[in-house]
């Protein structure tokens, strides 16, 4: 095993490699601190530019994104009250009390080192989890995979939204999307319309930044969104790192308690920062023994909130890597990326490329890092950014979202793509059926067809989908994701009867 | 709500003509399963969570207080009309123009005039704020076109006059 981190780290540690990462994790903490800009669109905008890299350089980048993107979002939830991304929601909740309270220096410090001490627990569990998890994997057969992707939409469907029907719907329309140009077992052109374009389908990048970006950009443009607020943060940003630290150790329950809340929710295929932070808070809240003070501004609650949102990194990357079947939408786009630079996720990368899978494992490691670095000593840098006004911001991100279509074929086509996914992603907000369903729905919807057809032509069978115990509990699974909420709502109204 | 009922609608209408496009695909040639197995799985399952939502939306009334149309979760209750999604609208269209002047002008010209134009209606009609969308403009438009084309190695769109 040393070997093979020997192998992960000769990859990564290079310099332009390192520079990438670093690069990303810049690019990632400004997405991340933007409020209204999600790390899902960080990653969606990086990944067109990384396609003249080589494939571990590419995720360098994204990784960094990633890393910086899950810390950079308390920047502005701490010092504005508005949380940069959803993953820092929780933190807002005690973060700007205490930053209101003539302390943003070491709330925005604690929060920094929670997110870097939670991602690294997240890093332990992804490096010695991966190659077990792969290795049960490779006993899967049709049948398996079939179940545990249907098992992974389930789940999204089920958390990523108020209306479960909706997240289904969702799910469903990434999965639809997924299915139009040739059918990859037979080779058939399907739902092309005489479009020349549509022959292969529709490209994954342009209907990642339509769905993600462009729809976001133009939500941002709506009449009541402003960002001309005034920051706390002309206050003291100062802090003593020996306090901020004392102040995390004297938690560690809460800590790794937090952090492994992130790593779970992280791993389960669709739940990701935006869930665990708000559930690490409550449970920190519930087991405290001054719960009474959450939201006043106290240590705990952004422990909390960042030890978990960064966990989550960590645990969502370990399916990916090892199932190739993503965690979130952020790893569903980090799969994009490997699909792009050649390389078909599943059990067999790690045994394949185990160069580019130890390679990751490091690179994420390494990106807590960089973290920890560019959010303690910039941090003034990134309050700057954060006033630029939107009226530059957003028109000259439509013009990177098209180059950026543009360039994985060279061809207009993907820039109308881009265009009406966009506006689709829009219209499917406005009508709040969750986009993240969907876009694990484009990712995997070829997995779950190739899959799905192989098993039936090996054994026309149907029941073997749930005499093969491992499917079948995917396929329990599933159901009880499908099923529980409406339970739950069934003993809710219930109780309200009674 | 009647939003969902809508939804529900479409999403039924929009099943039924894909399901039926996925019926015209050649049948399978060797083995029961074609092209066009799958899909319709898809269709019909959308289908039927679109009668759901239409169920859904009949029984259920909208949270008072809060109007219906395009009512987005994280804002507070306000009258929504043509003026709220004023900037949607030109930011929708705007981006269809610089697509179609793309086509013919290239990447740099179109540019150089989306930039400005979309820059200035979003923005406040000031002096200052005219002499920073310019200088956004040619250093945005240049500087991409340099990282992309000589640092990163990506192709820029090119239009058919220039």
């Amino acid at each position: 095993m040393f070997d093979l981190f020997q192998l992960g780290f000769e990859q990564i540690v290079r310099p332009y490699p390192l520079l990438l990462l670093f690069l990303g994790t810049v690019g990632g903490v400004i997405v991340g601190c933007l409020p209204g800009f999600t790390i899902t669109m960080g990653a969606a905008l990086v990944l067109p530019l990384t396609f003249g890299m080589s494939s571990i350089e590419g995720l360098s980048a994204m990784i960094g994104v990633l890393v910086g993107g899950l810390a950079g979002g308390q920047i502005t939830g701490i010092l504005l009250g508005i949380p940069g991304t959803p993953s820092s929601v929780a933190t807002v909740f005690d973060g700007y009390p205490m930053a209101c309270k003539g302390e943003p220096g070491k709330a925005l410090a604690i929060g920094t080192w929670a997110s870097f001490f939670g991602g690294l627990i997240g890093a332990v569990i992804l490096m010695f989890f991966t190659p077990p998890l792969a290795d049960m994997a490779m006993k899967f057969g049709p049948w398996e995979f079939f179940s545990l992707v249907t098992f992974g939409l389930t789940i999204i469907a089920s958390l990523s939204g108020k209306s479960v029907t909706k997240g289904v719907i969702g799910g469903l329309l990434g999965l639809i999307a997924a299915s139009f140009g040739t059918d990859p077992m037979t080779g058939i052109p399907r739902f092309n319309f005489g479009l020349n374009g549509l022959t292969g389908g529709f490209s994954f990048l342009p209907v990642l930044i339509g769905l993600f970006a462009f729809s976001q950009l133009m939500q941002n443009l709506e009449m009541s969104r402003s960002s001309t607020q005034a920051l706390v943060s002309d206050a003291d940003l100062t802090f003593s790192s020996k306090d901020v630290l004392k102040t995390i150790f004297k938690q560690p329950v809460n800590l790794i308690r937090s952090s492994l809340i992130g790593v779970f929710v992280g791993a389960l295929p669709g739940a990701g920062a935006s869930i665990a932070n708000i559930l690490a808070y409550d449970q920190a809240k519930k087991s405290s023994k001054r719960s009474a003070e959450f939201g006043t501004g106290i240590s705990d609650g952004i422990i909390a909130s960042e030890s978990a949102n960064n966990g989550t990194g960590g645990g969502g990357l370990t399916p990916t890597m090892a199932l190739g079947v993503p965690g979130d939408a952020v790893s569903a786009i980090m799969m994009g990326a490997l699909i792009l630079h050649g390389i078909q996720p599943g059990p067999l990368l790690i045994v394949e490329f185990p160069d580019l899978v130890y390679g990751v494992f490091v690179a994420f490691f390494i990106a807590h890092f960089f973290m920890l670095g560019i959010q303690l000593y910039g941090i003034k840098a990134f309050v700057r950014l954060t006033r630029i006004p939107l009226y530059l911001l957003i028109p000259s991100i439509l013009v990177l979202c098209s180059v950026g279509s543009f360039s994985i074929h060279n061809r207009f086509f993907d820039i109308w793509v881009l265009f009406i996914f966009g506006l689709l992603g829009y219209l499917l907000t406005k009508a709040k059926i969750p986009l993240a369903p969907m876009i694990l729905g484009v990712i995997l919807g070829p997995m779950a067809e190739t899959n799905f057809r192989r098993a039936l032509m090996t054994d026309s069978d149907l029941t073997l989908f749930l005499t093969r115990p491992i499917s079948l509990a995917f396929i329990l699974l599933a159901l009880v994701s499908v099923i529980y909420p409406f339970y739950k709502k069934y003993r809710a109204h219930k109780k309200t009867q009674v | 709500m009647k939003q969902d009922r809508v939804i529900g609608l479409i999403l039924v209408a929009f099943s039924g003509l894909m399901y039926y496009q996925a019926s015209q695909l050649p049948p399978a040639m060797f083995g029961t399963l074609g092209a066009d197995v799958f899909p319709k799985i898809l269709f019909v399952l959308l289908a039927l969570a679109g009668v759901i939502l239409f169920i859904q939306g009949m029984t259920k009334k909208a949270t008072p207080g809060k109007p219906v149309q395009g009512a987005a979760s994280d804002s507070k209750a306000q009258p929504r009309g043509v003026a709220f999604y004023k900037n949607v609208i030109i930011g929708f269209a705007g981006f269809m123009g610089y697509v179609i002047l793309m086509s013919y002008l290239g990447y740099v010209i179109s540019t150089l005039i989306f930039l400005p134009v979309l820059m200035w209606i979003l923005g406040p009609k000031t002096k200052k704020s005219a002499v920073t969308i310019v200088l956004v403009t040619l250093g945005l438009t240049y500087g991409m076109q340099y990282g992309f084309a000589n640092i990163l190695k990506v192709f820029l769109p090119e239009g058919s006059v220039f």
